[in-house]
């Protein structure tokens, strides 16, 4: 299914309210770890294999160290669910 | 269970929980193995307390008497080596040194087991490793000794060999749940590279189930029934409309989807559960096939309870519960039909009421992922249990034919004998501790090594009672602690009876024999106590009626007044 960059980053904002149990997390493209309390190591896990589950992909995990912020990780995502 | 669902249990309140504390210990990361035993607590009711140990401690934590692992008295201490972990040891070892690789891995595990029993009273739940081919040998691997594959398997099996002597550990089979799931679903590669966590996520849920199970049955909580539908449950169809020669078991039909299950359900009663039929049927009908039919694997002689009869199925258990004189939430109920299971559910609650699959040839593999009957002990007598309860039905129809109760007592010819715990009487002197809830004063509970350290203790008197009657052998049907406080008192620590037999004089044989026991040793008082719970209110008057006199909270019998009670039990 074909999905626009705004769309995922909405899509992972909720899995992230839900992974981290906090309702409040407002994701922007430009967001990273940093600002978000809860978005340590483990919880960062955690995340990852929420957003996997939800999308139906996989990501290289070589690839998640390279990501500077949650939108390059959202474009990542896109690309992956774009037919090929 | 997913992990991210079974997580969304951390947010409720633990506090009316009986509380647990449980120490975990890993050679990987075990963050999230700890989120997901505390989690799955909540599941059955438990508030687990967890003290986790830093990455990789176990031999500082362990072999340190004064570590903060003792330091948190923990009742369980969890011990989880990952066999990916084992795996890199195993490569480091020297090729000439890999064939006595279990030996070595073995013999610092029982050093880790016999140092926990020495510094603490905790019990060990020890999960086995999941047995990994790292594919260099391939399947040629079973012929050579110093392969991984021999020497990870040669683990598992040592483990169960050692365990056995240690009557304080308890092996988690964590490769059997893995053969249930996968490889590829116990383990994910990515996570454990990263993360150092071993297990993959959504396989955390059924590490933590075996955990909490374990602990369930230490603490008592066990099944002790599995009553069985029998139309479409038992077997293919409905007798009553089919008739014999059309019920499905054995070639017929979908036949032996059902013979699995009765093949089940008689291995469990080969184990000491007890079976029970609770059927819509018309009692004839449904008990011919027991009788008659050739391909039935279960026979009219391995249920201990039969009713079929037109009744709703809730009074129909509550009668199977109050003639096994056992609680509900030892009992299992299956049934093919959703309306039953739910009618059930709701005015049973305590009844544990599985799903079950729409396709019988399921309903046994879906059972084993249930794990419905964990136990924390296993004895010769549990063989004996389903007898036990045939010949009990004996008695309440000679019963029957007296209207005096001391007639009836005196034909039973009843034998008894107080005796010491010995060697053979141990397990299941532990195995009552665990598991009596009704006819026990203080709900103390022992693992073998506490009794076997009471017994051997000087200021404690124990005993144990068999008894017999002309209808057969009850077993050891009842259980004293004495402790003498000093020369002159002995508190009764732990009184427990078997519900098999009240009402037959036991009691007051078992007072007698107290009280001769502590004259013998010059004491002059015998001290009870009775600590209610929620289920052992039927013993809440038993020290009143035995002649014991109220003394502050407690009961005391002068032993310098006391006479014999009245009972027909013959010493041996």
């Amino acid at each position: 299914m074909i999905k626009t960059a705004e769309q995922v980053l909405v899509e992972v904002n909720r899995i992230m309210c839900d992974t981290f149990n906090n309702q409040t997390i407002q994701l922007k493209y430009e967001t990273t770890a940093r600002e978000i309390a809860e978005w340590d190591s483990l919880n960062h896990v955690e995340l990852v294999l929420a957003v996997e589950k939800h999308f139906k992909i996989r990501f290289n995990f070589a690839d998640l160290q390279k990501f500077k912020n949650v939108g390059e990780m959202c474009d990542n995502i896109v690309k992956k669910l774009a037919p090929n | 269970m997913l992990y991210c669902d079974l997580k969304k249990n951390l947010t409720k309140d633990f506090s009316p929980l009986p509380k647990r504390s449980l120490a975990l210990l890993g050679d990987s990361a075990t963050q999230f193995l700890a989120k997901a035993v505390k989690a799955y607590g909540y599941e059955e009711k438990f508030n687990f307390v967890i003290f986790e140990a830093d990455f990789d401690q176990l031999d500082r934590q362990i072999l340190d008497s004064e570590s903060e692992l003792y330091h948190s008295k923990p009742e369980y201490i969890v011990l989880y080596l990952a066999s990916e972990k084992l795996l890199d040891r195993f490569a480091a070892t020297a090729l000439e040194a890999r064939s006595g690789f279990a030996e070595q891995v073995v013999s610092e595990i029982r050093n880790w087991w016999d140092t926990v029993a020495r510094n603490s009273r905790a019990k060990i739940i020890q999960l086995n490793f999941i047995e990994v081919n790292d594919a260099i040998f391939g399947h040629f691997a079973a012929k050579v000794p110093s392969s991984f594959p021999f020497q990870i398997k040669k683990i598992n099996f040592e483990l169960m060999k050692l365990a056995q002597g240690h009557k304080n550990v308890f092996l988690a089979d964590v490769a059997g749940i893995a053969n249930q799931v996968g490889y590829a679903h116990s383990h994910d590669a990515r996570l454990y590279a990263t993360s150092k966590v071993a297990f993959a996520l959504d396989f955390l849920p059924q590490v933590a189930k075996a955990i909490t199970d374990i602990v369930k049955a230490i603490s008592g909580n066990v099944k002790k029934c599995l009553i069985l539908d029998l139309d479409n449950t038992v077997w293919g169809g409905v007798i009553g409309d089919d008739g014999m020669e059309s019920i499905q078991i054995g070639e017929l039909g979908m036949g032996h989807a059902f013979d699995k299950l009765q093949q089940w359900a008689k291995e469990l009663k080969r184990r000491g559960i007890i079976l029970a039929v609770c059927s819509k049927n018309e009692e004839a009908n449904a008990k011919k096939p027991f009788r008659e039919h050739p391909d039935m694997t279960l026979r009219l002689d391995d249920i201990a309870v039969f009713v079929a009869n037109w009744n709703n199925k809730a009074d129909n258990i509550k009668h199977i519960q109050a003639t096994l004189n056992i609680g509900f939430d030892s009992m299992v109920f299956l049934d093919d039909s959703p309306f039953e299971r739910d009618l059930v559910r709701e005015h049973l609650p305590m009844v544990t009421v599985p799903e079950l699959p729409e396709d019988p040839a399921l309903y046994v593999p879906h059972l084993c992922t249930l794990n419905l009957f964990e136990t924390a002990s296993f004895s010769d007598e549990d063989l004996q249990r389903t007898r036990q309860y045939q010949e009990e039905a004996a008695r309440v129809d000679l019963q029957k034919t007296f209207t005096n109760i001391d007639d009836y007592l005196i034909s039973l010819e009843m034998i008894s004998e107080a005796k010491p715990f010995d060697d053979f009487s141990l397990p299941r002197v532990a195995q009552l501790t665990q598991r009596s809830n009704q006819f026990n004063l203080r709900t103390i509970r022992y693992t073998e090594a506490d009794i076997d350290r009471l017994r051997k203790s000087e200021d404690c008197i124990t005993l144990s009672f068999h008894l017999e009657d002309k209808f057969g052998d009850h077993g050891l049907i009842g259980l004293i602690i004495l402790k003498q406080l000093d020369s002159a008192e002995a508190f009764i620590d732990t009184w427990i009876m078997s519900c098999r037999v009240l009402k037959r004089g036991v009691e007051e044989f078992i007072v007698n024999q107290m009280a001769r026991q502590a004259r013998d040793r010059g004491i002059q008082r015998l001290i009870g106590e009775y600590l209610p719970t929620p289920k052992n209110a039927m013993v809440k008057d038993l020290y009143a009626q035995m002649g014991f006199a109220p003394r502050n909270l407690r009961w005391e019998l002068d032993l310098s007044t006391f006479k014999d009670l009245k009972t027909f039990i013959r010493t041996k």
